[in-house]
């Protein structure tokens, strides 16, 4: 028995979509609420980001119970940077109490890229640890090998990084989360769908499912700010510059053509099990890309 | 040839001790070598500065009459041959081994690779082999190193205290203390110049290779009053390898402390005295403009405040 | 080596503002060797302190300068139980523990912080000093071939790397490797690959909760064994 629709959706074989939305910076969650009521019909699940980039934000915990209250399917996304192993234990059965069923573990960007430099980093885990302690706590018993009055169960997943520029250890990264548990990964955004296809050469020995995360890029200006400050982002020069041969005003209309355009190689491929998009601050084109990717429809 | 003098002067002061009857029991002790066999890899760092021959009289005239053949050197060949000298004999040493900390700072800073680690982990300066650049006695962190025939660095020490007491009878404004190095001022020429050209008060400290000046010597001038002070090397003319380097270094440290004091960074200047033309004596000019222009505006400030 | 950075002139001048007589403490050991603290050190502070005193015409210290061989072990200190009979204050150019132990030795006089204690480190090249040990208690160098995962990765992770790394440098400092591709290659190249791909369990923080203690020697009953 799934842990939730989205375990379900998961073992269905469809093709998968997810997208992501950042919480406010504040307690005024009305423009969250507004991008969740536009997606939750349209993807498989919502994932809320926790402090992306380090940067502080009402928490994924509020956004997802939010998610849940109108009607979608969330996925909680966990790092390991602000709390320690009793504080992530007790958000996991704070979770499960309320019906939030999915988890990214993710080990979370460091505290220099952020905007309270100055704050303690936990990192009392990383991802592979948090991806076994959530198993280990399905079993039972929570990590100091105490009873669990009440055992939560997830659909758990992770993160990977097919376009790093040295991959041989990010692979034995990806076969450890594999064996902690992990059921479904979102990548990190893919412009080159080369490395996509080596990296699912490699993947697919494993029956974890493999989300290609698509970023909505709106200019060059865009592009290159990620390049050097984001981690984990890596745009190829030839995106910069096509971004960059866009129109004025028209920067984001050649992201969605982009976006769309890799969205429906991978899907007409069958490269992966699905894409996970992810508009950084544009999430009201979500549904327009859905549309013209030919996903829109399918996923209620 | 050194030894040959040394000899000489061993033998001068036994037959004047014959003549005049004295006859001290003199013990055949081993001198100490203090020039001996160099590393290869000092060598390499040694500047090969050949030497220059002396002008002479041409045939015709030497046929004339008995004057010397060999005439005078100019003032800048006779500098440039001074700087050849070794100096050996005033080389480095540990002085103070308890002080030593091994830190191996005189091992990495030592441009002709001479200090080394002994078999039980000792921080050793071979005296035979020591260049007597001085850059590592200024910047050994323990103060545990001196140069044997310590004259340039208690020079330095009380040849500024004898300028800041005739700086502090002299009315000359602003007050402005020079480390230079005695090979570029004489050897340049650019001595006369910057007397004639200063505009304020400059004092010279004339220390015999600017790496053997100290932050602390730096700071004692600003403490008993210099509005400005500069160091003025030879540059590339320099003798010992990387001393402007050095010389940039503790400049970078006193400015920035100076800026945490509330002084000017710019009071503290190094120039490079090589260049035999006009343009030192410029960037002279133009610091001691600067510094005027600061001192008049402490001046005023301090006239304002009372 | 412990290493150290001298605190900021104003900062010190700050600390000492109150106090007329000052001892300059210098320490021959960690701070001589990272140039943070030793004589030289002393005597540049001593030095820097005048001239500020100079330039604002109404300072009112003295100044007296004395350093010793360590400052963690009280006997080192014996020395300066004459010299400091008439001093208001000791700015201590010795480490964390130092200033400490100086004031544990000294209860009734002040004991001033002269440097920042950064980190246990070495230097490769003369004026660089780079971090090298946590002092977590725990130490895993054989499972990292000899490369510290809590020092060299920014996150201290032990089942690394994360995504962050790009052209082998850290996300977080462009400067610095990421420690974890540099675990890699060691590993590689000692042929102990499988070592990285080892699960590690969450670290037992339980060797920091402060203050430690090591007792080395042995619990002898001193009423006699047997009866």
């Amino acid at each position: 028995m799934a842990n939730s629709l989205f375990e379900e959706k998961l073992n269905s074989g469809e093709f998968l979509v997810t997208t992501e939305i950042g919480p406010p910076k504040g307690a005024d969650v009305s423009e969250m609420v507004d991008q969740i009521d536009l997606l939750k019909d349209k993807v498989d699940a919502i994932n809320v980001t926790d402090h992306q980039s380090s940067v502080m934000r009402f928490p994924s915990l509020g956004g997802c119970l939010l998610i849940k209250e109108r009607g979608g399917e969330p996925v909680l996304q966990i790092t390991c940077r602000d709390r320690n192993r009793l504080a992530i234990q007790a958000e996991l059965l704070l979770a499960y109490s309320r019906g939030v069923g999915n988890v990214l573990c993710l080990t979370g960007d460091s505290i220099d890229v952020g905007d309270h430099k100055e704050a303690k980093p936990v990192f009392d885990l990383d991802s592979v640890q948090l991806l076994k302690m959530i198993r280990t706590m399905e079993s039972g018993t929570d990590i100091g090998g105490n009873e669990l009055k009440g055992a939560p169960k997830f659909c758990i997943g992770a993160s990977v990084h097919p376009e790093a520029d040295f991959i041989e250890p990010q692979l034995i990264k990806f076969d450890k989360k594999v064996a902690a548990g992990a059921q479904f990964f979102q990548t990190q955004g893919i412009f080159d769908l080369g490395s996509l296809r080596r990296f699912m050469q490699y993947a697919s020995q494993f029956s974890v499912k493999i989300l290609a995360g698509i970023i909505v890029l709106a200019s060059a200006r865009m592009a290159r700010y990620m390049n050097d400050n984001v981690p984990g982002i890596i745009v190829p020069q030839a995106i910069i510059d096509e971004l960059a041969s866009a129109e004025k005003g028209k920067g984001l209309q050649k992201g969605i053509e982009i976006a769309v355009g890799l969205i429906k190689t991978i899907k007409e491929e069958n490269l992966c099990h699905g894409v996970h998009i992810m508009a950084v601050g544009n999430e009201r084109i979500v549904p327009d890309i859905l549309q013209a990717a030919e996903l829109a429809g399918v996923h209620t | 040839m050194v030894e040959a003098l040394a000899t000489g002067k061993l033998a001068a002061s036994r037959i004047d001790d014959y003549l005049q009857h004295r006859y001290p029991l003199v013990s055949k002790e081993e001198k100490e070598k203090l020039v001996g066999d160099l590393l290869p890899e000092t060598i390499e760092m040694i500047k090969k500065i050949g030497r220059l021959e002396p002008p002479i009289l041409p045939p015709e005239a030497r046929a004339k009459d008995f004057e010397p053949v060999e005439l005078v050197y100019d003032w800048e060949i006779a500098v440039n041959e001074a700087r050849r000298c070794l100096r050996c004999g005033i080389g480095a040493e540990i002085l103070f081994q308890d002080k030593c900390a091994t830190c191996l700072t005189c091992l990495r800073v030592c441009p002709y690779h001479v200090p080394y680690l002994d078999a039980s982990g000792t921080a050793q300066i071979p005296v035979e082999q020591c260049q007597a650049c001085g850059i590592c006695v200024v910047e050994c962190p323990a103060k545990a190193i001196v140069l044997r025939k310590p004259y340039d660095r208690r020079h330095i020490t009380e040849e500024l205290e004898h300028i800041i007491k005739s700086a502090a009878e002299s009315k000359s404004k602003p007050l402005i203390i020079a480390f230079c190095c005695q090979y570029g001022l004489f050897g340049t020429g650019t001595l006369a110049s910057m007397w004639r050209g200063a505009k304020g008060g400059i004092w010279i400290v004339p220390v015999l290779c600017v790496a053997k000046v100290e932050t602390g010597h730096i700071l004692r001038a600003f403490e008993m009053g210099a509005e400005g002070v500069f160091i003025a090397g030879c540059g590339e003319q320099c003798a010992r390898e990387n001393t402007a380097a050095w010389v940039r270094q503790r400049v970078e440290k006193v400015r920035k402390t100076l800026a945490q004091i509330g002084l000017e960074p710019e009071r503290l200047e190094a120039f490079n005295l090589s260049a035999a033309d006009e343009e030192p004596v410029q960037a002279l000019d133009k610091f001691t403009e600067k510094i005027g222009g600061l001192y008049l505006v402490s001046v005023i400030v301090q006239e304002v405040k009372s | 080596m412990i290493v150290a950075e001298q605190k900021p002139l104003e900062e010190i001048r700050r600390m000492i503002a109150p106090y007329p007589k000052v001892l300059l403490l210098g320490c021959g050991t960690c701070m001589t060797v990272c140039g943070a603290g030793g004589e030289r050190e002393v005597s540049f502070v001593h030095g820097a302190l005048r001239v500020a005193q100079a330039k604002s015409r109404n300072g009112t210290h003295t100044f007296s300068e004395y350093t010793v061989k360590r400052q963690c072990d009280l006997e080192f200190l014996d020395p300066l139980v004459d010299k400091v009979a008439d001093i208001d204050a000791i700015l201590s150019l010795g480490c964390g523990i130092g200033v400490q132990v100086a004031a544990e030795r000294f209860p009734d006089i002040p004991v001033l912080p002269g440097v920042n204690t950064s980190f246990l480190g070495a230097a490769d090249e003369w004026g660089v000093w780079d971090e090298r040990c946590a002092a977590c208690g725990d130490c895993r160098l054989e499972e990292t071939g000899g490369i510290c995962p809590i020092t060299r990765c920014t996150k201290g992770i032990l089942n690394g790397p994360c995504a962050g790394t790009k052209n082998g440098k850290c996300e977080a400092n462009k400067d610095m490797d990421c420690g974890w591709v540099l675990i890699y290659k060691r590993l590689e190249r000692l042929g102990q690959l499988d070592k990285m791909r080892r699960y590690y369990p969450p670290r037992n923080f339980r060797t920091i909760p402060r203050p430690k203690r090591l007792v080395s020697k042995a619990n002898i009953d001193e009423g006699g064994g047997d009866g």
